[in-house]
């Protein structure tokens, strides 16, 4: 036996909604989805080590100093 | 007695909660939300008192329901005992169903071996289970045979393609709901949204 379903296709609101998820966890999850479905911020990983945006800022920052010295 | 309203779009999930049977629980999930319906199972019911009644409740309010009978083996675990929940709570929707006149069929029974219900509960004789062979895409093809959405019916490497990126994200969902099992009310709901948010973008018109 087969069930031809008509009803509305569930979106991730609605099944948050059906399920008691809140505004804030559906975000965050949204957001995790969609993190996952792009490659990665590869530019933040040097040799397998994460680094810090504040830590690259820094030293973007320093070779500025360095080349106006110059 | 006052008739439940039933949700056509909420499906009813009866599986067995333990370790081995993790990845078929994903399967199940995000089977179902390929096909644009919203999974609910008695995880979500913490409160332990009138539990049976709550689980009725659930179980009526959804219009449809799956029931996997392959757990049949004994318990590893002392006491060594067979689960007894996924039978007793296919009764009760069987039950249920044919309580109100004209009511249609609308539970289905899935199993891991072919033949085997017919002697763990052959009182279901005349009723095909759906044979997953406890795999994941015996159950997403067996759920995909159970349900068809005109228009809008996905397809069995779509379906793949949702339970990958559940896999891919179930450590981040368990790091942030700080436990290492899947089988909790807040685990079971994320992973959930999750599934409706990938189905509703691979699934187009």
């Amino acid at each position: 036996m087969t069930i031809v379903l008509d009803s509305k296709f569930a979106t991730a609101e609605d099944t948050a909604k059906a399920l008691g998820v809140s505004k804030t966890r559906l975000k965050w999850l949204l957001r995790l989805v969609e993190s996952g479905r792009s490659k990665g911020n590869k530019a933040g990983h040097k040799n397998g080590a994460r680094n810090l945006t504040s830590t690259r800022k820094r030293k973007n920052a320093r070779g500025k100093v360095k080349k106006v010295a110059q | 007695m006052v008739k439940l309203k039933k949700s056509r779009n909420e499906v009813f999930l009866n599986i067995p909660y333990d370790k081995k049977f993790e990845r078929l629980f994903i399967a199940y999930i995000a089977g179902i939300s390929a096909l644009g319906m919203v999974p609910r199972a008695t995880l979500e019911i913490t409160d332990s008192s009138r539990r049976l009644d709550r689980i009725l409740k659930l179980a009526r309010s959804c219009g449809y329901s799956v029931h996997d009978l392959s757990r049949v083996q004994l318990d590893p675990a002392k006491p060594r005992v067979p689960r007894f929940n996924m039978p007793f709570e296919l009764g009760l929707c069987v039950a249920d169903a044919n309580r109100w006149e004209g009511q249609r069929q609308n539970w289905f029974v899935f199993e891991a071996v072919a033949n085997r219900v017919d002697k763990s509960l052959s009182d279901l004789k005349g009723t095909d289970p759906r044979i997953h062979g406890a795999t994941v895409r015996g159950v997403l093809s067996g759920l995909g045979n159970a349900f068809k959405r005109p228009g809008r019916q996905p397809s069995i490497p779509q379906m793949m393609q949702i339970y990958r990126a559940l896999r891919k994200n179930q450590a981040a969902i368990l790091k942030k709901a700080g436990t290492d099992t899947l089988y909790t009310r807040r685990v079971f709901a994320d992973v959930c949204v999750l599934a409706s948010s990938e189905a509703d973008r691979i699934v187009e018109d």
